[in-house]
């Protein structure tokens, strides 16, 4: 029996949060899906048990989305990480990059683009 | 006024006008009788002190590096130095006689001062107003008066004097202009965080609730309205953001035919369908432009787009590229990183056959939010204004109502900071 994969949602707007939830639990894959509210709330689920595919935030009070992404993947290099900004720019997208983002997307986006990418890390 | 004034100010007004021809007769005359009569030793010496009086404040009134004009109490100019005359782009005699009324800027601010200078006891200290030309141009001075008495200490006259402050006042606006942009540009950041976060939060909640219903469903229609609201909502935030907040020039050397080339290919289809015939005219020995192409693209479209939808019923759009030098003052060319005292531009004018801009849109066309266009959200030529000056260029344009416009961008071709 293959390992049940895990997948995390990061973001203090709780409307997004929960939607993308709602998204990912109904999708075709067989996954475990989490949120966190917070930067901090993502580090103690991360060093609990590790994650396949984080989806972050970056502007989130406390500990930012662009650290979270550094942490996390110093924690398990393996997980693979999108970074949701609500104000793109180069600069960011270029220091989200260099922390080990895979993809940076921003909002708003197509709900059916990040669960088409989601499924394809998953698998 | 009584009487015994009346005349001593047709005395003081006679003796002004006639001063200058006066004492230059004068002095002549002086020189004369100091060459026939030698021995009139007494004379001599008076008329020498009278000359050296005379020249001593004539070269201090004329030399003076600021206008002077004096008034009598109709507001009419009793006297005038050399550098007033030429700052207003008169001769001294086209200015003696006429009312400063006739001077005075039309703005508010410029007949506020005017009001206040025939008011007694009040003097005027480094007020900024505008001062027409003779050729119909506006210059801004800081403008100081002071009264005049008579001998009887009756108000009787009022002296102005004015620097020309024009330059400072333009760099003044500018600098106001880019530190008004550049709180623009830190608000955006929170805007876009406060407003885009919502809108994707309302963007997937629609998504899944479309999800549940079933594909004839009705309701289906109404989730794809907010959808495509939240998009629309999110468009004009991008364009703000444009205009607020441009990403740094990337910057190198670029053939301005071959953007203005490939620009047409993208919209020539749009032309052709509303009988618009493009042609270009690239002068020769046109320098490349040192300028971001991406956002010089962006403009292009933009002026393109603007001149396509002036003209619904067909026309032309003609560009026209030369090659354009402008001088550097000594201390500027350590500020502009340059060596010589020439900076190439190349100027791009775009003209355009249709239905042209009135006298009263064209000072607002640069502005955000300003459009003419039902549709439109005003942020084009904002945008393309911010991309030039960002680029380090300049754009302008003239326009004349049912004849068309022209865009006028002159684009630095050297390498600037």
């Amino acid at each position: 029996m293959s390992k049940v994969k895990r997948l995390l949602i990061v973001d203090d707007e709780e409307t997004l949060t929960f939607s993308l939830y709602q998204t990912f639990i109904n999708a075709p894959m067989e996954c475990e899906v989490l949120t966190a509210a917070s930067g901090l709330e993502a580090v103690s689920k991360v060093e609990e048990k590790p994650f396949d595919v984080v989806i972050t935030d970056i502007k989130m009070p406390g500990l930012d989305g662009l650290d979270l992404v550094a942490m996390i993947k110093a924690h398990n290099p393996n997980t693979r990480v999108i970074v949701m900004t609500a104000y793109g720019s180069d600069e960011r997208e270029e220091q989200a990059y260099q922390r080990g983002a895979e993809k940076y997307i921003e909002k708003p986006f197509d709900i059916h683009e990040i669960r088409d990418l989601v499924i394809k890390m998953i698998s | 006024m009584s009487s015994k004034i009346q005349k001593q100010k047709k005395i003081f007004t006679l003796l002004n006008s006639k001063f200058s021809s006066l004492a230059e007769e004068s002095a002549s005359h002086v020189s004369q009788i100091l060459e026939d009569e030698p021995e009139n030793s007494l004379k001599n010496s008076q008329y020498r002190l009278i000359d050296k009086v005379y020249n001593f404040y004539k070269s201090i009134i004329q030399n003076i590096n600021g206008g002077l004009i004096t008034l009598d109490l109709e507001g009419e100019i009793t006297f005038v130095n050399r550098i007033a005359a030429q700052k207003l782009g008169y001769l001294i005699n086209e200015l003696l006689g006429k009312n400063i009324s006739d001077l005075f800027g039309e703005d508010d601010d410029s007949q506020k001062i005017l009001r206040m200078l025939f008011v007694p006891g009040k003097r005027i200290d480094e007020k900024e107003v505008s001062f027409l030309q003779k050729d119909g141009g506006r210059i801004i001075v800081g403008l100081t008066t002071s009264p005049i008495h008579d001998e009887d200490n009756q108000f009787d006259g009022i002296v102005l004097l004015f620097r020309d402050v024009t330059e400072v006042s333009h760099l003044k606006l500018q600098i106001e202009r880019m530190e008004r942009l550049a709180l623009l540009g830190e608000l955006s950041a929170g805007i876009a965080h406060e407003i885009r976060n919502p809108l994707a939060g309302i963007k997937a909640a629609a998504q899944v609730l479309e999800e549940t219903f079933a594909e004839e469903d009705k309701r289906v229609q109404i989730v794809e309205r907010i959808v495509r609201e939240v998009d629309k909502a999110n468009r004009l935030l991008t364009e703000f953001f444009k205009f607020a907040r441009p990403t740094k020039p990337k910057l190198n050397f670029y053939d301005l035919d071959m953007i203005i080339d490939g620009v047409y290919l993208l919209l020539a289809p749009k032309m052709l369908k509303r009988n618009i015939e493009f042609s270009t005219g690239f002068g020769k020995g046109v320098p490349r432009a040192y300028i971001d192409e991406t956002q010089l693209e962006q403009v292009f479209i933009n002026i393109f787009l603007n001149a396509i939808d002036s003209m619904p019923k067909g026309g032309s759009l003609k560009i026209v590229t030369s090659a354009k030098k402008f001088h550097v003052l000594d201390n500027e060319k350590e500020k502009l990183a340059v060596n010589n005292n020439e900076l190439n531009y190349a100027l791009v004018e775009i003209s355009d056959t249709g239905i042209g801009i009135s006298r009263d849109n064209l000072e607002k066309i640069f502005n955000p939010f300003f459009t003419s266009k039902a549709e439109g959200l005003g942020l084009g030529l904002s945008i393309c204004s911010r991309l030039i000056e960002e680029n380090g260029g300049k754009i302008d344009v003239v326009s004349e109502e049912g004849k068309g416009t022209t865009f006028i961008l002159a684009l630095p071709a050297f390498i600037h900071k």
